[in-house]
């Protein structure tokens, strides 16, 4: 049951670092390889945040939303824009780009915070007890963030115009161009979203890990998993891999041992494919059309 | 069949010339990474330029075969010879398997599967400590030419080099390569034309795989210590980017951007710190001018030499 618990939440973390990464997918087509270096960016956001300014979560929070939103989206201007504007058949070089991005924001970090660990206390202390298991605050907390992000990007996804507009370039492109939507803002917007989800739990998770140069390697690779999990671009995929990566992962932890985890949590995941190949997510769509 | 030779022929002359032009260890050493990666470049790009397997792990069968071969040598005394077969042996059947229920998947399953299955062996590898030395990773590899300095080595993995790029130009050009360029121009087609799209790409995986096992066989004598972080993604992205950066689905452009990629990185030490960003920058300002992948610039170089001479 404890461990039940705690792999609903580290899930519904994955679940957020999941979409933010299946959206730039499911739209443009790429996969973001710079992902990982926008978490790492939160993280020292947050580092900054606490330490320096000694700011509160929630305005810290907020402030990163803001801010990696604005890197999302001015990364999709300066860098990815060009490159589609000059080649017609943009997606390897956009993905070869992204590559670069990666190694140049890792280096970067280096030279601007040298290669430290830095680490911050707890945002929140105590825990709630019932009965014999217990969740802490913070944790709580988490959870509360990245399910009522999820709840948002759903509607944003399915009520809005800008949402509609992003299913419309998933779906076809030219089509999409033909009835008026302009994909390079879509592109860039969907940017900046990816940057505005991965500051969440980029935020979020600081207590629990340090922000050093090569800490997005640890969100992409979940990023990687919990996509192609869900099936390339399904959002509603991306949301059920993650929960379904948290839960494995934690029983894993719990029953087998803390080191086997991640190795669990990929066997799982091969074996689920095995027999839905698509990913997970198609069963949703399959069963609408039963 | 010539030009394929030819190749060869040009490879092996780069790597008996190298060692005469410089008695720098450090020189010969950067020689020995670039052919090494080359050759994993190339056959990298044989799963995803020619099959459209989109393969996540392929470091981990470079992994595999170093560690098997260090360990037949160290624990079983096992010679060198045998050794590079069994780590080309075992990555090329294991690689065979891993594929095999992809062959049914869609390419981005493929890709997860084979990432999944190489975070596995890493964590395997650094875990089973009886076996692998965890973490510490294995030392105490015996080396393939004792106390020779590094010429020898330049030959010899010229020498393989050449080999596996004349190999695989020849199947590229053969009757089954005619395959590969109908699978990768449209599997569809390609299936209902009568090709066995399945097993081909199942053959050509654990050709791929065993490659790999071979040149990390290499590897493991030739640093004479291995850790589980050679199973990791950082090492297949590396490859990747080095054949995507050439040119991908053509022959000679992964080698081409593994060299220009490897000699960029050191190239740029002068400048500390900043060398990383500086190759970061030339690879976006690359795929800008030149999104075909390195092999286009030589292309349409090629071209207006052609064509000059001829007017």
């Amino acid at each position: 049951m404890q461990y039940l618990v705690n792999g609903l939440i580290i899930g519904a973390v994955y679940a957020v670092i999941g979409v933010g990464f299946t959206l730039i997918f499911g739209i443009m087509q790429i996969l973001n390889f710079a992902y990982g270096e926008l978490f790492m960016i939160a993280a020292y956001l947050a580092y900054f945040g606490v330490t320096v300014f000694m700011l509160p979560l929630w305005l810290i929070l907020i402030l990163a939303m803001a801010v990696m939103f604005l890197i999302g989206f001015g990364i999709e201007k300066a860098v990815i824009l060009p490159v589609r504007m000059k080649i017609p058949d943009w997606v390897v070089p956009v993905i070869l780009v992204t590559l670069a991005l990666q190694i140049i924001l890792q280096n970067l970090a280096l030279i601007l915070e040298g290669g430290n660990f830095l680490g911050i206390p707890a945002y929140i202390m105590g825990s709630l007890r019932v009965g014999n298991f217990s969740v802490s605050y913070e944790r709580l907390l988490m959870f509360g963030i990245c399910v009522a992000t999820l709840a948002g990007i759903w509607l944003l996804l399915r009520k809005t115009k800008l949402g509609l507009a992003l299913q419309a370039v998933s779906q076809n492109r030219d089509a999409a161009i033909l009835s008026g939507i302009n994909t390079n803002t879509v592109y860039a917007l969907c940017f900046g979203l990816s940057g505005l989800l991965i500051s969440i739990p980029g935020v979020l998770m600081m207590p629990h890990l340090y922000a050093y140069p090569t800490v997005g390697q640890v969100p992409i690779m979940k990023a990687f998993a919990v996509t192609l999990f869900g099936g390339m671009g399904n959002v509603a995929g991306a949301i059920i891999g993650g929960f379904i990566l948290g839960v494995a992962e934690t029983l894993a932890a719990g029953y087998i041992s803390a080191l086997v985890k991640d190795g669990v949590a990929f066997a799982v995941m091969i074996l689920i494919l095995v027999f839905y190949p698509a990913g997970v997510g198609t069963l949703l769509t399959r069963r609408k059309l039963g | 069949m010539k030009k394929s030779l030819l190749i060869g022929l040009v490879i092996m002359a780069l790597g008996l010339v190298v060692p005469s032009v410089t008695d720098s260890e450090y020189y010969l050493h950067l020689f020995v990474l670039a052919a090494m990666f080359g050759v994993l470049a190339v056959y990298w790009n044989l799963l995803d330029g020619y099959l459209g397997l989109i393969h996540f792990g392929y470091a981990a069968f470079f992994a595999l075969g170093a560690y098997t071969s260090a360990l037949v040598t160290t624990r079983l005394g096992w010679p060198l010879l045998p050794a590079f077969a069994a780590g080309g042996v075992v990555a090329a059947v294991i690689g065979g398997l891993i594929i095999i229920p992809c062959l049914r998947m869609g390419s981005y399953a493929t890709a997860i599967v084979t990432l999944a299955f190489a975070e596995i062996m890493r964590i395997t590898a650094t875990s089973w400590t009886a076996l692998t030395k965890g973490e510490m990773g294995l030392w105490g590899i015996p080396p393939i030419f004792e106390g020779a300095g590094r010429t020898p080595y330049v030959y010899l993995i010229t020498a393989i080099l050449a080999a596996a790029v004349v190999v695989l130009s020849l199947i590229v050009r053969s009757y089954t390569g005619l395959a590969y360029v109908a699978i990768k121009d449209d599997e569809t087609a390609a299936a209902t034309t009568g090709i066995p799209v399945k097993r081909i790409k199942l053959t050509g995986t654990m050709v791929s795989c065993g490659v790999a096992g071979v040149v990390g066989a290499f590897y493991a004598h030739y640093i004479l210590t291995i850790t589980p972080a050679l199973f990791g993604i950082a090492y297949t992205i590396q490859i990747m980017a080095m054949s995507l950066f050439g040119g991908k689905g053509t022959l000679l452009g992964p080698l081409l951007g593994a060299a220009v990629l490897l000699l960029m990185g050191e190239g740029f030490r002068f400048m500390e710190n900043y060398r990383l960003i500086m190759y970061g920058l030339v690879i976006i300002a690359t795929v800008m001018l030149f999104p075909e992948g390195l092999i286009g610039v030589v292309k349409r170089g090629g071209r207006l030499v052609s064509r000059r001479s001829g007017s």
